[in-house]
């Protein structure tokens, strides 16, 4: 063997042993860290700041964005966590729900998972006022001992309880903006309620609300005039206490039946729930300061409103003296709704609820 | 149905109209927009995937030139505008980092935000749900790509209905393998292999590759010795120099000059050499 021979020999043999005990450190390290590191989850909970009662019913459907509570998960470990299981409880309203199982996270992963509740309608119906309730978060993973348990407090709005709008102060630019919750106002209409159906079928006995437009039209007045018949008074609504954003207490149809009194609100969702008791399509305006129910007739596919706080005759011809007959008829308070509803779409200041759409949407009727 | 009078048809949104007349910013123009527009919007929403399935989102909206030197500054003067529904409370968590950038000039307005943990590692794969009713453009190992068409009355579009054609890129995380959209469940689909970060194959393959450097580890010691162990060999040895027998060529005469000292027997360095170069002695 010639020298170059044994001098080149030498060198590859010197690169392959630096090579080789690198390879081997670093096999035996990697191997080393790689699985029996210790696990470590950074978990968030978040709860929604209210539940609106009146919808509660949304907050169990998960293609809402209605979710009572969010967790994130965030693997800060050096070790992938193995079948991390999670669910929820709202003491009291809703047992152990929403159960995932993720059957691993890596470190560096984050998991957002989601608290879907079906609340217990009986228990719902009877909150009254803002009631505060726990929820619980339960979660475990492979290797710990037993299940960890988070509480946060949630808040239960009174049933009767409407917030307008979760948007911050500065953050309202438009009217609709003011009124951001609106679609949840089509829960207040009950049209399967017991005294609603009662009240309803009475005042549309022997018209085809179905299908002809004219016996719509006439069941939408009867509706007005039956209202009255029950001596129906316009009040305004009492003060938000128990929310310091704009709020109000908005009565189920039944309540106004029964109270015979409500705001404008109050009058437009009760004759809305009449009219969708009958079949009936129907809408509810909102307005600067006003609510008007409004009606779309099947075939025509024309749409009429209705000044709903003139079901108090009263009231219509003490505050507006002069705007209409002494019997402040049906048909004038049709032509005034539309003149106030026509002058707001000018303004731009002009919502309109379509309840079914709503009610497809996820906001079910809490009755 | 005497006396009945219908109310103008209803249009469930008050588009710019709302919006203006509300900022107070220019209520005679208002009067002329009150119907649907006739202008459209074209978006690319693009998704930039981690290896943990985190998410860079650059939503990018271009507007009719148009349109927006008409009502494009409304979104300069309302910067909450275009970022109040992500800064919602809903969204903690979800958007992280986010920005707008308002472009006057290409008549674009481009939201980025992140989203942590916007794939789920599932035990088939990772997952992104969301994405119900788009038709598929395209899909592979580098990026999923979905399309739609909608109308849309939201802040983007200051509150007037207006089409919107949208691409979704997903741009899948380096390694991924079948990008699937599943357009049953919106979700779009991939396999990628975990590496633990800084360690890849060699912690999947420990054993393997221990075996793989021990052995390379140990042949080449053994080299190494046997080299070192067998330097003074290298030379030719005299004895079997000396063996060698000589060829001759028929008809050429052997050379007959001596190899070695014929005094001590030490070999010749050449036959230049005059003398021994251990005792000394004249080879001639």
């Amino acid at each position: 063997m010639s020298k170059s021979t044994r001098t080149a020999l030498s060198i590859v043999a010197i690169v392959l042993l630096l090579g080789s005990t690198i390879g081997l450190i670093l096999t035996l390290a990697a191997g080393g860290s790689g699985e029996s590191g210790e696990a470590e989850l950074e978990v968030q909970v978040i709860t929604r700041e209210e539940i609106v009662t009146a919808a509660y019913k949304a907050y169990g459907d998960d293609q809402q964005n209605l979710w009572a509570a969010k967790t994130i998960v965030k693997n800060v470990g050096d070790t992938p966590v193995k079948d991390f299981r999670i669910d929820y409880k709202v003491e009291g309203y809703c047992d152990w729900t929403s159960a995932e199982v993720y059957p691993e996270i890596l470190p560096g992963q984050t998991v957002r998972d989601y608290c879907w509740p079906n609340l217990d309608d009986a228990k719902m119906k009877e909150v009254t006022s803002k009631t505060p309730v726990e929820l619980t978060v339960r979660y475990s993973y492979e290797g710990l001992s037993e299940p960890i348990q988070d509480q946060e407090k949630i808040y239960l709005l009174g049933r009767n309880d409407f917030v307008f709008s979760n948007l911050e102060e500065d953050d309202i630019l438009t009217f609709t903006d003011a009124f951001d919750n609106y679609p949840i106002i089509a829960a207040f209409v009950t049209p399967n309620e017991e005294t609603v159906k009662s009240v309803a079928n009475t005042m549309a006995g022997g018209l085809e609300t179905g299908m002809n437009d004219d016996d719509v039209y006439a069941a939408f007045i009867r509706c007005f005039d039956g209202m009255r018949a029950l001596g129906v008074k316009y009040i305004q609504e009492p003060s938000s206490y128990w929310s310091d954003r704009a709020a109000q207490y908005v009565q189920y149809p039944a309540e106004t039946l029964n109270r015979a009194s409500g705001t404008c609100l109050d009058l437009a969702i009760c004759m809305a729930a009449l009219m969708e008791a009958v079949g009936i399509k129907s809408y509810v305006a909102l307005i600067p300061g006003h609510a008007i129910p409004i009606i779309e007739l099947p075939n025509s596919g024309e749409w009429y409103a209705i000044e709903s706080t003139f079901i108090d005759q009263d009231y219509a011809l003490s505050h507006f003296p002069g705007e209409t007959s002494p019997e402040v008829t049906a048909q004038e308070c049709i032509n005034m709704a539309a003149d106030e509803i026509n002058t707001a779409m000018d303004e731009g200041s002009f919502i309109l609820i379509d309840i079914e759409q709503s009610w497809e949407q996820g906001v079910m009727p809490i009755w | 149905m005497v006396g009945r009078s219908p109310l103008r048809k209803l249009i469930p949104y008050i588009a710019v109209l709302a919006l203006i007349v509300c900022l107070s910013a220019y209520p005679a123009l208002a009067q002329e927009i009150g119907e649907e527009s006739d202008y459209s919007m074209q978006e690319e929403y693009r998704i930039e995937l981690g290896d943990t399935g985190d998410a860079h989102i650059t939503d990018t909206i271009t507007y009719d030139p148009a349109w927006f030197e008409e009502f494009g500054y409304l979104f300069d003067e309302n910067p909450n505008l275009l970022s109040r529904r992500y800064r919602a409370d809903s969204n903690v968590g979800e958007v992280e980092n986010f920005d707008v950038d308002i472009d006057s000039g290409d008549a674009t307005v481009t939201v980025t935000f992140d989203t942590p943990g916007l794939a789920y590692n599932l035990s088939d794969g990772w997952t992104v749900f969301g994405y119900a009713d788009y038709e598929l453009v395209d899909e592979g190992d580098d990026e999923v790509v979905l399309q739609a068409a909608w109308t849309v009355t939201n802040e983007f579009s200051l509150f007037e209905p207006m089409g919107l054609e949208e691409e979704v890129v997903i741009d899948l995380p380096d390694g991924a393998q079948n990008g699937d959209y599943d357009e049953a469940t919106g979700a779009i689909e991939y396999d990628l292999a975990y590496a633990a970060e800084g360690e890849g194959i060699l912690a999947e393959n420990q054993t393997l590759f221990t075996i793989i450097f021990a052995v390379v580890m140990a042949l080449s010691l053994i080299l190494l010795l046997y080299l070192f162990t067998h330097r003074g060999q290298a030379p030719v040895p005299v004895e079997a120099a000396a063996a060698v027998p000589q060829v001759v060529e028929p008809g050429v005469e052997a050379v007959t000059k001596p190899k070695f000292c014929k005094k001590c027997g030490y070999p010749r360095g050449s036959e230049e050499e005059l003398f021994c170069r251990k005792c000394g002695a004249p080879h001639a």
